[in-house]
């Protein structure tokens, strides 16, 4: 079973950073939020309202994780639903985290093959990462967490000042006009928004091993604040640069990399950014791993999880390949059919559990009377 | 255990200086096997629909050399004409000519030649756009009256790599006179996806400087036969040519969208000499494009802002002396830059082409009023009410207050 010593310790700021890194990674490889925007001006206002969305879902999820101090929500689900029901849950969640994993490997394969290395098969990219993601995984969370805090403010330190280093083709005017597609124009991109706000739910696996526990929820809510921000610069930034091609952007980041020109001398900062892109998915896929090996230990009743990680990663391969003909297959389900899974998944989950809760806390507290 | 981790440590080190040991790897590109694009040249090819690319390749080996440092004559430069149904199939093309493999992270410069522009550019501007090897800031340029490739063998004085001499020209140009400036490919890519504006890009003149040579398949430069000239703008109407802006056309097209560069100089007619002229140096300005609305019905109003000192005249001058002189140049300048906006205006309306973003201003501010109207606004734009709005002033006089006394 999961023991938490004193070496899978992490702190609030590398919980931050790992939950920041863990979103604002779909921002720079295909950015599934403008291209589901029908009139790009409007993104920067889908983020904004996908962000404030998120934030009670968020606080939800990391709610849960008070009630039951030193249990993650593979093991609290046991507790609340029985051995049946909570490893059906449990089983869920591993699944959509596995699956995460497995599609972040595939757009940084996709990212690799379309924006750097055109003749290498996907393939390729997709073992390295994964491969180096369970590597990653297997030094356990306060590894990750460390790496994911230096490259979470990294990369937002090096996304900010973009509209000063590309200052001549940013026009503000593109930002107009404001709600171009009325308010119902926002609710599919700031449901996409909300939809991957919702893997926050490996928080809870994480706050049993923060120093601070009690505070989980507040370090959450500072993550969606930091990544909303980020999420909402980002869309306005690519728009007033891209204008309406924004949307048809397939590495968003990668292209406000290569639009900088100062002097004809500092140029072609697309590759620092997929340097950064490259290190913070690989992050994630670990982040991911982690958490689907840590559940699946739990819930077998392993002694040790981390034989899994290469099998685990060895099939997140064979997922992240097969499961998407091309990368079109990939874009349309991340814009159509995963915010709904997601949404569903994170709604139904928390609701269950939170209700579950409430119902045990009331019977603890009749019976304790 | 041991004995097995140790095996096992083995193994991976084993693998390692395997891996380690084998040439090379997927997608690899040595330094000496690329040839490096600076400029793109695009034609259209007769009348088949074909498209001829001329591409300069920078020869690294003369440009890099102690003879080239002492002044050598080799040409820095390669240049290569291929033709293909598509851009991607001439693009192919290169591969068949050119030993080494063309790389286009260093193209600067995209020319298109003026019948390939008149055709349209979009597909060609597809191409580059989607390739992830291009940069998104070469600049883009049309051909005025002639060919890319007939350009492309051209040289400048001051720059061995004519790739230099082109983006030199082109910024230098927008950093001192109002009249240009530059256009890269992602600007082009979003105004030509942008509602209600349409593109300008720069267009340059063939100048020969020794007629009757062809310099094209000379290795060693003897002499400069053709160069190159900034001449206005190349305005579209979607990604097609539709005609040109003159010097004097496009500093005041440059006025009206606000992008007028600080210290340029414009002639005032003197209004009490006729046929004299009093030099300003504009000093500040600003302009904007506003939609009047008034139910279904709409006009414009072009509104400039601009400040000026005066720099020379060609008469007794006193302003201390007389105020009133001061005043009525004052007017004059207004006048003046009236009738010229006024003028650019009308050839934008002439030639159909929404260059000021009229409609975009309007669907900026009256996004449902513009999705009522833009199907028609071909049809609206060359009878639009526009009025314009001038506030010029003169600040200074220069270090002097008065001209020279006649004695």
């Amino acid at each position: 079973m999961l023991t938490v010593d004193k070496k899978d310790i992490i702190g609030p700021s590398q919980f931050v950073g790992l939950l920041t890194l863990s979103r604002i990674i779909p921002v720079t490889v295909g950015f599934p939020l403008l291209t589901a925007t029908e009139k790009p001006q409007d993104a920067w206002v889908a983020s904004l309202l996908g962000t404030l969305v998120s934030v009670p879902v968020v606080l939800a999820i990391t709610g849960l994780s008070l009630r039951h101090p030193g249990r993650t929500v593979i093991q609290y689900s046991q507790d609340l639903l029985g051995p049946v029901f909570g490893k059906l849950i449990g089983l869920t969640l591993t699944a959509y985290w596995f699956m995460t994993a497995a599609d972040v490997a595939r757009a940084l394969g996709e990212a690799f093959v379309e924006g750097a290395m055109p003749e290498t098969p996907l393939v390729a990219f997709l073992i390295v990462a994964c491969a180096a993601g369970a590597a990653t995984a297997r030094c356990g969370i306060e590894v990750i967490a460390r790496m994911a805090e230096i490259v979470a403010y990294g990369a937002i330190l090096l996304l900010l000042p973009i509209p000063l280093l590309a200052h001549d083709v940013v026009k503000f005017d593109n930002l107009r006009p404001f709600l171009a597609g009325g308010i119902a124009g926002l609710v599919r991109p700031a449901s996409v928004a909300v939809a991957f706000f919702v893997q926050f739910m490996v928080a809870g696996m994480l706050v049993p091993h923060l120093n601070r526990p009690e505070r989980a929820p507040a370090f959450a809510f500072y993550s969606v604040l930091v990544s909303g921000f980020v999420l909402v610069w980002v869309s306005a930034v690519l728009v007033m640069i891209f204008g309406s091609r924004a949307s048809a952007l397939f590495l968003p980041a990668y292209a406000l990399g290569r639009v900088i020109s100062i002097a004809q001398s500092v140029e072609r900062v697309d590759v620092v950014i997929l340097a950064l892109l490259t290190v913070g998915s690989l992050l994630k896929i670990a982040l991911f791993l982690w958490a689907t090996a840590v559940a699946l230990q739990q819930m077998l009743g392993l002694e040790e999880g981390r034989c899994l990680f290469y099998p685990l990663a060895s099939l997140a391969v064979s997922l992240g390949v097969l499961a998407f003909k091309d990368y079109l297959e990939f874009v349309r389900f991340f814009i159509r059919s995963w915010p709904v899974y997601s949404l569903m998944l994170g709604t139904t989950v928390t609701g269950v559990l939170g209700l579950a809760s409430l119902v045990r806390g009331r019977t603890i507290r009749r019976q304790g009377r | 255990m041991r004995r097995q981790t140790r095996a096992l440590r083995f193994l991976g080190l084993f693998l390692a200086m395997v891996i380690a040991g084998v040439p090379g790897c997927w997608s690899r590109k040595e330094i000496d096997s690329l040839g490096f694009i600076t400029i793109a040249g695009l034609d259209a090819y007769g009348d088949t629909g074909r498209i001829l690319l001329t591409v300069h390749f920078a020869k690294p080996f003369a440009i890099a050399t102690e003879q080239a440092a002492r002044g050598a004559q080799e040409k820095p430069f390669w240049v290569v004409n291929v033709e293909g149904e598509t851009m991607s199939s001439a693009v192919r093309e290169l591969f068949l000519n050119a030993p080494r493999t063309p790389f286009w992270g260093h193209c600067r410069l995209i020319l298109v030649g003026e019948e390939l522009a008149r055709r349209g550019i979009k597909d060609v501007v597809d191409w580059f756009d989607r390739n992830g090897r291009v940069g998104k800031r070469p600049n883009v340029a049309v051909v005025k009256g002639g060919t890319a490739a007939e350009l492309l063998q051209g040289e400048f004085s001051l720059e061995r790599m004519p790739v230099q001499g082109y983006t030199g020209l082109l910024e230098s140009a927008s950093l001192m006179l109002s009249r240009f400036r530059t256009s890269c490919l992602v600007e082009l890519t979003r105004i030509l996806e942008e509602e209600g504006m349409e593109p300008v890009l720069p267009a340059f003149d063939i100048v020969r400087v020794r007629s009757g040579s062809d310099d094209a398949g000379e290795l060693v430069r003897t002499e400069i036969t053709t160069t190159a000239k900034l001449a206005g703008f190349a305005v579209f109407r979607g990604d097609k040519l539709v005609g040109w802006l003159d010097e004097e056309e496009s500093r005041f097209y440059h006025l009206i969208g606000g992008l007028f560069v600080e210290a340029d100089y414009i002639d005032v007619p003197d209004p009490h000499y006729p046929g004299k002229v009093v030099s300003l140096q504009l000093t500040r300005s600003r302009g904007e494009v506003d939609p009047v609305v008034s139910g279904d019905r709409v006009s414009f109003r072009v509104r400039v802002w601009v400040r000026a000192r005066v720099t020379g005249v060609q008469r007794e001058f006193d302003p201390v002396k007389t105020p009133s002189d001061w005043s009525d140049l004052e007017r004059a300048f207004e006048k003046e830059i009236e009738a010229q906006v006024a003028q650019v205006v009308s050839k934008a309306k002439s030639l159909n082409a929404d260059i000021f973003g009229f409609g975009a201003s309007l669907y900026r501010n009256a996004p449902q009023l513009w999705a009522r109207l833009k199907d028609a606004w071909d049809d609206m734009f060359p009878v639009l009410a526009v009025e314009v709005e001038v506030d010029a002033a003169l600040l200074r006089t220069g270090v002097v207050l008065r001209s020279i006394r006649e004695r």
